[in-house]
């Protein structure tokens, strides 16, 4: 580690400030993520969406609702516990942005190219358990305490098909670094031929992972208004939930497009002009396209449907998909 | 550069783990053991056991901390202080005081002077080969003991019918 | 409980894969939004708006006010007499509106006081862009409920097939010759947009060619009435609206509905022979019993509507009750 650490000092100062960078995208990405939602939501609903603010088509209407949110008053109740109730928001936020650091945008593009890559990226994603179980409790309100609960059991079940589909995967490609894994794709996505089931399991539980519908029970907007951050008002909340939530899931579709569809890889030799970054951009956008269509498409499922559907379909399912992707390997078939 | 940093880690350690034990509040006890895993995920990485680190997080701090967690609201949920006191603190105090210093002594003097060398970060593809061929009893025996806790909280769990 | 899992995913998928198609669908297709205020929806012509006034059609008679499930309009008259126009002539008295007033804060929009008005004083607009700031503000006034006739579209044709309204006017009909209708088209626009009534078809001439000529005389009709509404300033569907209306009134050959009937000026009394007293002497009756009124005790109101209604009866040379 000091070696390293050394390495990098030394190297180039602006090449680690340029890495880094990428995480300052993270939120000019929320907003752009969160207008395309607003709109793409509003088209499959028939209506036009945000048409106001910005002169064009609203482009700056969730830039308004963050303008909006700083101004807001940030009300705690009086039995709430200060401190847990304010670190919230830093845990849900660390689990959605540390996902980042290992994700390529190109062959050297990734702020840290770890030789275990993945399953660091998987580990990371399940500290923001603990952000909603502490809301839950520090909120001084059952109904955010059972709502939290609720959520962590779901976040905590649907881990395990996370981690046995993204196994499968690291067998397919031998390597746990995402980097290696994008490589490992440089002729076929893994989607297309080698671990379509895979594919599927990996997107429903990162689905369910982001608390999106049809798994946002945790946070059922219209109905338990938000469960465990039900206390949560301004900057707490549009920071804590609601750009972490926007950052998981574009963290999730950047891992799902890096394990299963190749990543900065391009789709076809012939279109190898077109740079690393803008195919992994188009390959990421498609997932979140994916993920906000499923979102208003579907409706959301109650939480014994959720959890029988994570441990009577999905667990089983994967233990499936790594049993065949080994018999295949070992085969040679693959 | 490494020694600066695990004192800062031990240190946040140390302090952890005192104010686990003295609060009296159960769940900002759990979320200092939450602080005493994650420093101990941070040393793991400063001995270049990347794996090892991260599967403390994932296991520990993603799944034994929500344990903990769970089972405390789901029994007592405590919102505010409770009076966790026993009549045995002093003697408590004496006593890891002594353990404390018995176990720093012989660590001192076992590994004084000793220097250890890491050349690489030990890749899971080593950890893997060690699990499976070197340590492949103790492996299976786990997971069968895994098995019969898995089979055990099914059995527990179950709604007597 | 394994089958059932196995049959739930044999049919999982495709369910999915319909309602991801519906949705983008409804994605690519064109949004039905209309951004109000910067566009307005159509609305339909017998959308209801506000209501408005025609004064001159207004006889007092109460109705909408009391059939007003909110009891939302204020009407003030008084009474006014007219000249007698004769010995022996009853001086006519007429209602004159002081005041009418519709209170938007209540209203309803049920429509009640507009189906109700015998005489067609209150109208539909479609019109409803007239919120206010300050509640008292909604309380039209009579100004102000005359101004929202400008707004008033023409009714909508009648489909058809459909009769019109029968209105019965106070003038014989005569069957016209068949040069009539050609003769009425250039008729002016301002009184009568139509044909002088031909209710029956002349003889000589089949069912037929009467029906195509009235056509032919409503097209002319409807042609010149557009022509004169757009030359007016009108709005082009106001003037469509007035001209189809006008075309389908000459082809069925009823009174014009739209304008309404002017006040209805009463026919004149049929004159009497003058039976009773003179004028000088019925005023003596009428103090007479006046005083009388009052030395019974009656209210002074009371006592002077019955010491007028002897009058006239003395006047009219009428028995009074009890002779």
């Amino acid at each position: 580690m000091v070696t390293t650490l050394h390495h990098i000092l030394a190297n180039s100062i602006v090449l680690l400030a340029l890495k880094l960078g990428i995480l300052l995208l993270l939120l000019p990405a929320t907003l752009v993520v969160g207008y395309v939602e607003l709109k793409v939501m509003a088209h499959m609903q028939h209506r036009l969406g945000p048409m106001y603010a910005g002169a064009y088509h609203g482009w700056a209407q969730t830039l308004a609702d963050g303008l909006k949110f700083i101004q807001k008053e940030d009300i705690m109740a009086a039995a709430t516990d200060r401190t847990v109730f304010s670190m919230v928001p830093y845990i849900t936020m660390l689990g959605a942005a540390l996902t980042f650091v290992v994700i390529p945008f190109s062959r050297h593009g990734v702020i840290a190219n770890l030789d275990i890559g993945l399953f660091y990226a998987l580990a990371v994603s399940s500290i923001s358990v603990i952000g909603v179980l502490a809301a839950g409790w520090a909120s001084a309100n059952k109904y955010s305490l059972m709502g939290g609960l609720r959520a962590a059991a779901q976040l905590i079940a649907y881990e395990l098909p996370l981690v046995l589909a993204a196994a499968a995967v690291a067998m397919q490609a031998g390597s746990l670094s995402l980097v290696s894994i994008a490589e490992a794709q440089r002729y076929v996505p893994f989607a297309l031929w080698a671990q379509p089931l895979g594919f599927l399991i990996f997107l429903a539980a990162a689905t369910a992972e982001v608390s999106r519908t049809p798994f946002d029970m945790p946070v059922a907007e219209a109905e338990i208004i938000t469960g465990a951050f039900t206390e949560y008002s301004a900057m707490k909340f549009a920071f804590g939930l609601f750009a972490a939530e926007y950052i998981a899931m574009i963290g999730m579709s950047a891992l799902a497009a890096t394990l299963f569809l190749g990543g900065y890889v391009p789709l076809l030799p012939q279109l190898r002009f077109v740079p690393g970054p803008v195919w992994f951009l188009i390959k990421t956008g498609l997932l979140i396209f994916l993920l906000i269509w499923i979102r208003w498409t579907f409706p959301r499922l109650r939480e014994d449907q959720l959890q029988k559907f994570a441990w009577k379909v999905l667990i089983p399912l994967s233990l499936v998909n790594i049993f065949v992707t080994g018999a295949l390997k070992l085969a040679h078939w693959t | 550069m490494q020694q600066v940093v695990f004192g800062i880690v031990a240190a946040l350690i140390v302090f952890a783990a005192v104010r686990l034990v003295t609060t009296r509040n159960l769940v900002h006890g759990a979320l200092y053991l939450l602080a005493v895993l994650a420093g101990a995920a941070i040393l793991f990485l400063l001995f270049l056991a990347e794996f090892v680190a991260w599967v403390q997080v994932l296991v520990y701090i993603g799944a034994v901390v929500v344990l903990l967690l769970f089972g405390l609201m789901l029994t007592r949920a405590p919102i505010g202080n409770m009076a966790l006191d026993s009549q045995t603190r002093p003697l408590a105090a004496v006593v890891s005081l002594a353990i404390f210093g018995i176990t720093s002594t012989i660590v001192w003097k076992t590994f004084k002077g000793q220097t250890v060398h890491f050349s690489k970060p030990n890749t899971v593809d080593t950890l893997g080969r060690a699990i499976f061929s070197q340590y492949v009893l103790p492996f299976e025996i786990v997971s069968v003991v895994l098995l019969a806790a898995l089979v055990g909280a099914v059995v527990l769990a179950r709604k007597e019918e | 409980m394994n089958d059932e899992s196995k049959l739930k995913k044999a049919t999982f998928g495709t369910g999915l894969l319909k309602g991801l198609g519906i949705t983008m669908r409804h994605m690519v297709s064109k949004a039905v939004t209309v951004q109000y205020p910067d566009e307005i929806a159509p609305l339909p012509p017998r959308s209801r708006g506000v209501i408005a006034l025609k004064e001159e059609n207004c006889t007092m008679c109460m109705l909408c006010a009391r059939e007003c499930p909110d009891w939302c309009i204020y009407i003030e008259g008084h009474k006014e007499r007219r000249e007698s126009r004769g010995e022996g002539k009853r001086a006519k008295a007429f209602n004159v509106l002081d005041r009418f007033a519709i209170d938007y804060a209540l209203c309803m929009y049920c429509g009640i006081c507009v189906e109700v008005c015998p005489y067609d004083a209150l109208f539909w607009s479609p019109e409803f862009e007239y919120a206010e700031g300050d509640i008292t503000r909604l309380t039209h006034e009579m100004e102000r409920l005359e101004d929202w006739m400008r707004t008033v579209l023409p009714p909508s044709p009648l489909d058809d097939g459909a009769k019109g309204p029968e209105i019965k006017s106070a003038a014989p009909v005569v069957p016209a010759p068949a040069a009539a209708p050609a003769a009425a088209a250039p008729a002016p626009v301002e009184t009568a947009p139509g044909p002088p009534p031909a209710a029956g078809r002349p003889a000589g001439m089949s069912e037929a060619e009467f029906v195509e000529q009235r056509a032919a005389a409503g097209r002319l009709v409807r042609q010149k009435v557009y022509e004169e509404e757009i030359a007016k300033g009108s709005e082009p569907r106001i003037a469509e609206a007035r001209s189809k209306a006008a075309e389908m009134r000459a082809r069925k050959a009823t009174l014009p509905e739209t304008e309404p009937a002017p006040p209805v000026t009463p026919a004149p009394a049929p004159s009497r022979p003058a039976a009773g007293m003179s004028a000088a002497d019925a005023a003596a009756v009428r103090r007479k019993v006046y005083e009388e009124e009052i030395a019974k005790g009656s209210d002074p109101r009371i006592a002077e509507a019955r010491s007028k209604a002897a009058e006239l009866r003395a006047r009219k040379g009428t028995k009074g009750p009890g002779g």
